[in-house]
């Protein structure tokens, strides 16, 4: 079936006229109509616009005119991106009917690149939730089992992937929101370095931490569209000038010499214990393909999972103060200026939003700044410090992407932090901005996917991709 | 944890609770405060916070003037053909001058002709 073709092929065969690019956009949106009532995982769909766009690629491909890998490729995108002229809501009340006046900078090189856009996909609020329950267009649904969630928070783009209703897409990962979902959902999530894609018209979440990633059903399809999306904007201070990237030249260099170092504290941890076999068959396969493996501990990673919370709420209380009812988004109805500010930011974000900006601004206070904030960003310090010096004995760092596969859906508990410690193997990436990984690995005893991580160094994407490329050959 | 944290804090915060609602609020904060305190058992002495994973600081451009961004002929930069989004100081795929101004308007919780329209400050 068409839409099971990875995105690159997809490419090739329109490149080559086999299939034509309406004819592949038709395709995803059958696809999505079958879909799309049982999973939710687009918010919205721009089906007109695409088909349109389908038929001048198509025109330009019989014109022979010169063409990207991508070119006439569907992709989704998560709604948090902005996208000119197209409703983006980031999964909230507060941005239900906002449709922004400019496209993303990654949105814009992916139309560079020739990709046609089906929609935007379903979010945890704000980015805010590691289930894309917390949207306020529902959950989506796992394909691999619809009573579980696709993780989240980019759990629709995982999910819109991993059931064939789109080629490709992108998300976000500020705590793990790209890798978590895809090992969830059975596909690939990469996050690059922190800097390597420009965060102009992703709405801001925790500035220090956001990055775009992508959600792929291989890793040649994540490596090519990084490369795509990838690169210094002038727009983003925070984006870094890495010259031209090639990350698709890695995979195919093998595993042979690699330094793989199983983290050792996250297997004493008491995974599922399919996730357990799963990270301990991978580090035999890249020792099989010639990686010499070791074991470390990372002991300070279990106070990442506070400092991510601490920083991560701080920097999204001062995010989100822009979220005022005045110039765009939700307004509520109240007496005067004052209280249309309480009662529109009460009623427009929903409860988990609230709560984190509620932490955020107590630990930014007067009084309590040094104690959490301060406190946070010094153990950032030591936890980016212990991962460099791993790097010092190891190429890649292997381990759990989450302690367990897909939860059900309406797991929540009393305590509101339940979910939190389900992060912890995602966030050091994060708070260090290492490049990080999820390859799907199997499933387990009920069928759902289980997801292995792998770390590089700041820039070293392609020591990564080596190993992802050696794994992927392999099975 | 100080009594009426959530009272202080919703008010920082602009968000208008009711009393129900800062109780359940104040509960959930001192859950999510007890989270995040493990953190004391580091010994974070003499370790200097790390705001900015990549090394980079805030850069200054070029002191030298460079062609408007906006236009106001209602043309969109990219329309004007005149970029490709990459040289230093444009923008791409954004709407500009008159057109973009009536699209933020359209966008508007509230709008009067040409202006937004915002409660007043004082009932």
């Amino acid at each position: 079936m068409m839409t099971g073709m990875t995105a690159l092929a997809l490419g090739e065969k329109l490149k080559r006229k086999e299939i034509g690019v309406e004819e592949a956009v038709e395709a995803v949106f059958k696809e999505i109509e079958k879909r799309e009532p049982r999973l939710n995982c687009f918010i919205t769909l721009d089906r007109e616009r695409a088909l349109e766009d389908a038929g001048e690629k198509q025109k330009a491909i019989l014109q022979g005119a010169e063409t990207g890998p991508f070119f006439g490729v569907p992709i989704a995108v998560k709604d948090n991106l902005c996208t000119r002229g197209l409703r983006t809501t980031c999964g909230s009340r507060m941005l239900r009917d906002f449709v922004p006046a400019y496209d993303a900078e990654v949105i814009r090189r992916i139309r560079q690149a020739g990709m046609i856009l089906v929609g935007k996909t379903n979010m945890d609020e704000f980015a805010m939730g590691n289930t894309t329950e917390s949207s306020y267009f529902g959950p989506a649904r796992n394909p691999g089992g619809e009573e579980r969630s696709c993780g989240g928070s980019s759990g629709g783009s995982a999910g819109a992937v991993a059931s064939g209703e789109c080629f490709c897409a992108l998300g976000s990962d500020t705590g793990g929101s790209v890798r978590q979902p895809a090992a969830h959902c059975g596909v690939v999530g990469i996050k690059p370095t922190y800097g390597t894609v420009s965060r102009y018209g992703l709405i801001a979440y925790a500035s220090s931490m956001d990055q775009v990633g992508t959600l792929t059903k291989d890793v040649a399809d994540g490596a090519a569209l990084l490369e795509v999306i990838g690169g210094r904007d002038p727009k983003d201070a925070t984006s870094v000038e890495r010259g031209p990237l090639d990350f698709r030249k890695a995979l195919g260099q093998g595993a042979k010499g690699l330094r793989v170092g199983i983290l050792k504290d996250a297997l004493d941890a008491g995974l599922q214990r399919e996730v357990e076999a799963a990270v301990l068959r991978t580090a035999g396969e890249l020792e099989a393909a010639g990686a010499r493996l070791g074991e470390l501990s990372l002991g300070i990673t279990e106070y990442a999972v506070p400092a991510y919370y601490t920083i991560a709420c701080g920097e999204a209380s001062s995010n989100l103060e822009r979220y005022d009812g005045m110039k765009y988004g939700f307004r509520a109805q109240a007496k005067d200026l004052r209280s249309t500010y309480g009662e529109t930011r009460s009623q427009g974000f929903g409860a988990e939003v609230k709560r984190r900006i509620m932490l955020g601004t107590y630990v930014l206070s007067e009084g309590f700044y040094d104690a959490y904030y301060l406190r946070a960003l010094k153990v950032r310090r030591l936890i980016r410090d212990a991962c460099v010096k791993a790097f010092e004995d190891y190429d890649v760092l292997l381990g759990p992407v989450a302690p367990t596969t897909a939860p059900r859906l309406g797991g929540g508990g009393e305590n509101v932090t339940a979910g939190y410690l389900a992060d912890k193997y995602t966030v050091p990436a994060n708070l260090a901005g290492l490049p990080a990984m999820s390859l799907p690995c199997g499933t387990d005893g009920q069928g759902l996917p289980v997801g292995i991580q792998l770390t590089g160094n700041l820039f070293r994407e392609d020591l990564m991709f080596r190993a992802a490329g050696a794994l992927e050959k392999w099975r | 944890m100080k009594v009426k944290m959530a009272d202080r804090v919703s008010e920082l915060a602009a968000l208008s609770l009711t009393e129900k609602e800062r109780d359940v609020f104040q509960r959930d904060v001192e859950q999510m405060l007890s989270f995040v305190d493990r953190m004391k058992e580091l010994d974070v002495d003499g370790v200097e916070p790390l705001y900015q994973v990549t090394g980079g600081t805030l850069e200054l451009r070029e002191d030298v003037a460079e062609d408007a961004v906006w236009n106001d002929d209602g043309k969109a930069e990219d329309e004007a053909g005149n970029d490709d989004g990459k040289a230093e100081g444009t923008v791409c795929g954004k709407a500009a001058g008159a057109e973009a101004r009536e699209i933020y308007l359209q966008g508007a919780p509230k709008r009067r002709g040409e202006y937004f329209a915002v409660p007043k400050s004082f009932s």
